[in-house]
């Protein structure tokens, strides 16, 4: 069994300290901005200088969900480095990675025509720096991959994880999804249909975050939830979304009527709708959607955001009024529940983006 | 633990266009390095590289894609690569089996978005290249190209990223989540990673040197490679032939240093203990090693105390290609899997060129001549920014280990 043993999330939602969700933020206009944490507390300055946002709020959320998972303390100790032997992989998926530095450099080759360049913003701008920066933090010489394959950068992580822990081959690893924003690539985005610009256009409000996790393959007492399974696929079909359900939930030994609630990943495009009524039209009315982009943004990684909703629902076996679609708050058996019988069992997650890499991930209740 | 069989690859480098040309490059000993001539960079007079010389024009039209697409230079030399490790493998129909595609790219689309990056602002016909930057964009059309449906991702590492692609592979198929994978990396020549490395000072104006003591720096490279990996049962049904089999992985973080390697190469001897621990060899049933090399002073200097670590003072017999194709980045690791695999089949060990004095801080020469050798296990070294080391071990098909 793969158990969720702490998480740790930077978003546009106040989710870093816990206020998220008695405290909820509408956010305005169609690139949303994080809530940013107080970087200080666990980022040296000079180090936090170098750093892109992305790197920052990744190591933020990680050093948190190992806090949670009592791995170990938070926050960077400024001179030397401790060993987490405990950690035995660091796998991060990040669909833009580093691009604020990516696109710094660029700007500057273009602008100064190949010359006059510093190579700061060049080392910072590979896709695995948010991975490099926490093994460093950490000192933590375990195995480190970056998976950047656009909304199932995460789901890959997480498959990854998954596979390692069930092998035997690792006990603790620390899993997560990190995007950031750039000006002018968001602007490109825009051109390209991706960010809304105004109510009526085609596209998405877009946002960034960081959420990360501690997945155990020992039950601790503040465990959250048990990770199922977890599966990607390429492309589908609006039609062909329901098989592919189906199919998932065979894999898993689970039947349809054993979903209590569903997580979308449903957005704000006028577009790619039909993906979330496919999915959903085999399940009753009464089953609980639950979507969460209206709060923190669409982002390669912000399904990560979704994994964490899932998991804290599960922990708190309450459904917070702000990401609930239809059906009931809680699930129906709820009234019937017998001590030590969670009313909230199973959640299913889906994902998709423009109609690619879409991503099934099944949770449970400990 | 199963076995993880690989029975196609292809390939594209600066010293071929298949497998059959690389190996002739190889056996005849000519290497790929030369000026650039398809990138307008202002460096081009004081920089050599591994470059492809095929046009975008040339591989467009050879890949028969429509006029107005958006493919990235990334993406044409990973989908002629992958196409031909599928047909190597003799696959007809892709979907007979639980297949996926696990690639890897360090910049993806940065050669399309370099190029018109300020243009996208005004210029609404080339906006259509704005989504081929994502690293995914390049891993997708290869799937499409191949007609591969489900789990498709993308690794990133710099330039250990296809060594851990292959690596993940191998770990979908033992775990039995897929039957058959198509591995591999693909990168092309980008001012930004030129620029990016001439400012940390790491690139020769001379071919490059690995292992030797006056060795200058890398010299760029470019190129594409994929494996196709099968299961057992797969192998069976389908009574392939298996080229290799692909026999021990590992890969740790150096953490030590965003770019650097540490000095006594922790990580790297950490990844090359890993691989040898799942392939179940010691240090001494390895014939040869195909290094990263990259002739940069850190990296040199860092493995050769790995490989000390590792084999004290019976290191085997090892050298580094880059003096052939350059050092290709994300593709490298497919790259030199290619090389090992090669090597495994011919029985020769490729000559590490350009070396001519060794380095003064240990006894380690690498083989500079070609070498007719009887090779059962090759062990690959791939290491990255960000203190990523991966090792790699292929082994003979007739080798029961």
């Amino acid at each position: 069994m793969i158990y969720i043993n702490g998480s740790g999330c930077v978003s546009a939602q106040k989710t870093f300290d816990g206020s998220f969700p008695g405290e909820v933020i509408c956010p305005e206009g169609y690139i949303f901005p994080v809530v940013a944490p107080p970087y200080k507390d666990y980022i040296s300055p000079a180090m936090s200088r170098r750093m892109g946002s992305g790197v920052k709020n990744g190591v933020v959320a990680s050093a948190l969900a190992l806090q949670e998972a009592g791995i170990r303390a938070a926050g960077v100790p400024a001179a030397g480095v401790q060993a987490a032997p405990e950690i035995d992989a660091v796998i991060t998926g990040t669909g833009v990675g580093c691009i604020k530095d990516s696109e710094n450099f660029l700007m500057a080759i273009l602008e100064n025509k190949e010359a006059f360049l510093t190579p700061t913003a060049f080392i910072q701008s590979t896709h695995n720096t948010v991975g490099a920066q926490i093994a460093l933090g950490l000192g933590c010489k375990a195995y480190n991959f970056s998976y950047v394959n656009g909304a199932i950068s995460f789901e890959s992580a997480l498959a990854d994880a998954r596979l390692q822990l069930l092998s035997g081959e690792a006990r603790n690893i620390l899993v997560g999804g990190v995007d950031e924003k750039a000006d002018f690539t968001y602007r490109l985005f825009a051109l390209a249909g991706l960010i809304k610009s105004d109510e009526n256009t085609p596209g998405a409000s877009y946002s960034e975050g960081a959420t990360f996790f501690v997945l155990s393959t020992e039950k601790k007492e503040h465990s959250y939830a048990v990770l199922k399974d977890v599966t990607v696929s390429n492309r589908l079909e609006p039609k062909e979304v329901a098989s592919a359900l189906e199919r998932f939930l065979e894999r898993t030994g689970t039947r349809l009527a054993d979903i209590d609630a569903v997580v979308i990943g449903k957005n704000d495009d006028i577009g790619y709708q039909e993906y979330y009524s496919g999915l959903l039209s085999g399940f009753s009315p009464e089953t609980s959607v639950i979507h969460y982009k209206h709060l923190v943004g669409e982002y390669n990684t912000a399904s990560a955001f979704g994994f964490w909703l899932a998991a804290d629902i599960l922990k708190k076996q309450q459904i917070p009024d702000a990401v609930l679609l239809s059906g009931a708050l809680q699930a129906p058996s709820a009234d019937e529940t017998g001590i030590g019988k969670a009313a909230l069992r199973n959640i299913l997650l889906y994902n998709q983006w423009r109609g690619m890499d879409h991503s099934f991930v099944l949770l449970s209740g400990c | 633990m199963g076995k993880v069989g690989i029975t196609g690859m292809g390939i594209i480098s600066a010293i071929g266009d298949t497998v059959e040309e690389n190996l002739r490059s190889l056996v005849e000993l000519k290497p790929g390095i030369s000026r650039i001539e398809n990138l307008d960079t202002v460096h081009k007079d004081a920089i050599r590289v591994g470059e492809i010389k095929k046009t975008n024009i040339y591989l467009a039209k050879y890949l028969n894609l429509e006029e107005n697409n958006n493919f990235t230079r990334t993406a044409m030399l990973g989908v002629m690569a992958a196409r031909q490790a599928v047909e190597n493998a003799g696959i007809t129909d892709i979907s007979e089996w639980k297949t996926g595609l696990v690639s890897a790219t360090s910049v993806g689309g940065m050669d399309t978005t370099e190029q018109y990056f300020t243009e996208y602002l005004d210029n609404e016909a080339v906006r259509r290249y704005i989504l081929s930057h994502d690293p995914g964009d390049s891993t997708h059309k290869i799937a499409d190209a191949l007609g591969i449906h489900g789990f498709i991702t993308t690794i990133s590492t710099a330039c250990s990223s296809a060594a851990n692609a292959i690596m993940l592979g191998a770990r979908l198929i033992l775990s039995g989540e897929l039957d058959r994978v198509v591995v591999g990396g693909t990168d092309a020549l980008a001012k930004f990673t030129i620029n990016g490395f001439k400012t940390l000072m790491i690139l020769s104006d001379e071919e490059n040197t690995p292992f030797d003591r006056d060795r200058k720096g890398l010299n760029l490279g470019e190129a594409a490679a994929y494996l196709v990996l099968e299961s057992e049962k797969a192998i069976a049904t389908g009574n392939k032939k298996v080229l290799a089999y692909l026999s021990g992985f590992g890969n740790a973080n150096d953490a030590y240093h965003q770019t650097a390697s540490s000095e006594n190469g922790e990580g790297a001897t950490l990844a090359m203990q890993k691989a040898l621990q799942v392939a179940g060899l010691g240090p001494g049933e390895i014939d040869y090693i195909n290094v990263h090399g990259t002739a940069t002073g850190n990296n040199d200097l860092s493995e050769g105390r790995a490989l000390i670590n590792i084999f004290g003072d019976r290191v085997p017999q090892f050298s580094s290609t880059k003096p052939f194709t350059g050092h290709t980045l994300a593709a490298a690791g497919a790259i030199e899997a290619v090389y090992s695999i090669l090597s495994l089949q011919q029985a020769m060990i490729w000559p590490n060129l350009n070396f001519r004095s060794p380095m003064p801080e240990f006894d380690l020469v690498p083989e500079t001549s070609l070498q007719k050798k009887e090779i059962r296990h090759v062990l690959s070294n791939s290491f990255g920014f960000g203190g990523n080391c991966s090792t790699l071990i292929f082994s003979a098909a007739d080798d029961l280990y």
